[in-house]
């Protein structure tokens, strides 16, 4: 076989042009089903991993998958939230540790996750520079987030307001990062993390100012000062005392909670609680609710596969009307080898050897191309999701 | 070498007869055929080497009786046995000259390249003039280079027969006589006997023996043999 591959490669080689074409269309062939299997394998085993770390997510009425996938990935807005209210429910129940999650607000285009310490040890996050946060206004940058945004301890970053053309709404926060996560390969690395309490003073309901003039004896009892009172837009060592919140703690605004029961009885008894008709919340199985978002992905995904089959079938046919153009083109060329003697099974061989050598260049792109498909699949489901 | 008997040959559907009565060429001697377009001389070439069967009669070369053999077999004694130079080359565009030349060895099991044969093509190519061109692809060689390539890789397997046909029909007046002189020193050198196509009666005179094959007007062509006395 040496000869025949040897004068296949110089064919191949000669008409390089045609021959990577040929190639590269079989290589695409090969790639798309087994690129889109790694793919939606990885997206599966992320999506299964995280989905069974997080027992329950409670959250308001409305789109199961926009819930979970916000409480999951930090992505879907969710418009409606619930109060802490729900949080304290779900903790003075005693069946379960809540979570709270405020996930509404960005700075520099990244998510900024309001939550509590419980988080960090849920998903065992450990600093790899700095510290968690330790007072409001400090954020614990995600590994993915520090990188693009290029920022360490000590740096600041602003938060953008919730509406552009709100004027009347509260300042951007000027927030101090405190640390930055150990690289994780989930949507924890692309994420701000900052104390609940401050999303809501980036949402306005907390803020600090200096402090007030005494209300002068005999005046309007609602006038406490006047209209020149300065919130601060950054939350120090100095100020920090100044901080407050107005309004029922209760009533504040959580987005998702995460909610960790104590034991398989526990959860189904506080599965039970979320079951009456007038309940304005609802609480979710993460791992089920993933289990059908990938029933939608199979059905797209054999959609895909249908149309790959299709692809793959138009590929082969033009490849088969290339090499039968190529074997009338090389019709003169045999008919030589025939007159100097060539042996049938020589020809034979090297149409095949041709061929071989075809689907070994394909081969290899395709293995070119799945090698980082492989690599850069984790981090391009986290960008997508 | 070559002996023939009682030779009939016919294309399938077509009105044109071959036929042979009887044919002998000894071992190492130079024999033109010469002979209006169509009437057979290519034909006789495909004949002897194998590559055609005759109807009836038959055609032994080095006491291998080709008409009796199947194709493989007639495949394998050609590649052994017999080198073929064409006019028009029939080089393949995508091998360098060199890789033109040492061709026959990768064509059949029963040929190996071994360092002895890649020596003795070296050998050939040094005294035939294309050792220079070794590397070089085919359509960045002249014509006369080409037929040069064409006649090293007709020899490199040391062939018993050397069959040309026309090998001087695209060349000009003075390469034509280079050629043959090339032709016939390297037959002679290497003991093979020469079987020629030509139109070029200008050539004649180097051959041993001059093949009539005949007047093709009825599309036929018979032998008729006129033999030199010295070359």
């Amino acid at each position: 076989m040496g000869g025949a591959f040897y004068l296949s490669w110089q064919h191949l080689r000669h008409h390089r042009g045609r021959s990577l074409l040929i190639a590269a269309c079989m290589a695409l062939t090969m790639y798309l089903p087994m690129g889109m299997q790694i793919v939606s394998h990885r997206f599966q085993t992320t999506m299964a991993r995280r989905a069974s770390l997080t027992p329950l997510v409670v959250g308001a009425q409305g789109s199961q998958f926009d819930l979970v996938l916000h409480a999951l990935y930090f992505r879907n807005r969710v418009d409606t939230a619930v109060d802490m209210q729900q949080v304290a429910r779900i903790q003075e129940s005693d069946l379960a540790t809540a979570i709270p999650l405020l996930i509404r607000f960005q700075a520099e285009g990244e998510h900024i996750v309001g939550t509590t310490p419980k988080y960090f040890d849920l998903r065992a996050l450990k600093p790899s520079t700095g510290t968690l946060p330790k007072r409001w206004g400090d954020c614990v940058l995600g590994a993915n987030v520090a990188k693009r945004l290029k920022l360490g301890v000590g740096d600041s970053l602003l938060s953008e307001p919730e509406n552009l053309f709100d004027l009347a709404g509260p300042s951007p926060l000027k927030m101090r990062v405190s640390g930055v996560l150990e690289q994780q390969f989930t949507a924890d690395d692309d994420a701000i993390f900052v104390d609940i309490e401050t999303t809501w003073i980036i949402q306005g309901i907390g803020h600090g100012h200096k402090p007030t003039k005494p209300k002068p004896e005999g005046g309007d009892e609602h006038i406490v000062d006047g209209a020149r009172v300065t919130a601060f837009v950054e939350v120090t060592d100095d100020n920090v005392g100044s901080f407050h919140f107005h309004g029922n703690r209760d009533e504040f605004p959580v987005t998702a909670i995460l909610a960790i029961p104590r034991d398989e009885k526990s959860q189904a008894i506080l599965e039970g609680r979320y079951l009456e008709q007038d309940e304005t919340a609802q609480i979710l199985l993460p791992s089920e609710v993933v289990d059908e978002l990938f029933q939608v992905v199979f059905q797209v995904e054999r959609l895909i596969y249908a149309a790959t089959a299709l692809l793959a079938l138009t590929t082969l046919a033009l490849i088969l009307q290339v090499m039968l153009l190529s074997f009338r083109l090389r019709r003169e060329e045999m008919k030589t080898m025939t007159l100097l003697g060539c042996s049938r099974g020589m020809i034979a061989k090297l149409y095949a050897s041709d061929f071989a050598l075809l689907i070994l260049m394909a081969a290899v792109g395709a293995g070119c191309l799945l090698i980082p498909t492989s690599i850069f699949s984790g981090e391009l489901i986290n960008q997508l999701m | 070498m070559v002996e023939i008997e009682e030779l009939e040959f016919q294309y399938t559907g077509a009105a044109f007869h071959l036929s042979v009565p009887g044919l002998k060429i000894d071992a190492g001697e130079k024999v033109a055929l010469i002979g209006p377009s169509g009437c057979g001389k290519t034909t006789l070439l495909h004949l002897i080497a194998g590559v055609l069967l005759p109807n009836n009669g038959s055609v032994t070369v080095a006491g291998n009786s080709i008409s009796a053999s199947n194709d493989a077999n007639r495949r394998r004694f050609r590649i052994n046995n017999v080198g073929f130079v064409f006019q028009d080359f029939r080089l393949l565009e995508y091998l360098s000259a060199g890789d033109n030349v040492l061709l026959p060895f990768r064509l059949h099991p029963s040929m190996k390249l071994t360092a002895e044969h890649d020596g003795w093509a070296h050998q050939l190519a040094t005294d035939i003039g294309v050792d220079h061109i070794w590397h070089q692809r085919i359509d960045q060689l002249s014509q006369g280079e080409r037929q040069r390539v064409a006649i090293c890789r007709a020899l490199v397997t040391r062939p018993k027969l050397l069959l040309a046909d026309e090998p001087t029909g695209n060349l000009d007046p003075s390469n034509k006589r280079g050629v043959l002189d090339m032709l016939l020193s390297q037959a002679e050198a290497n003991e093979a006997a020469l079987i020629m196509v030509t139109h070029d009666t200008a050539l004649l005179d180097s051959f041993d023996r001059v093949i009539d094959v005949g007047d093709c007007g009825q599309h036929s062509g018979s032998l008729a043999s006129q033999a030199k006395g010295s070359r």
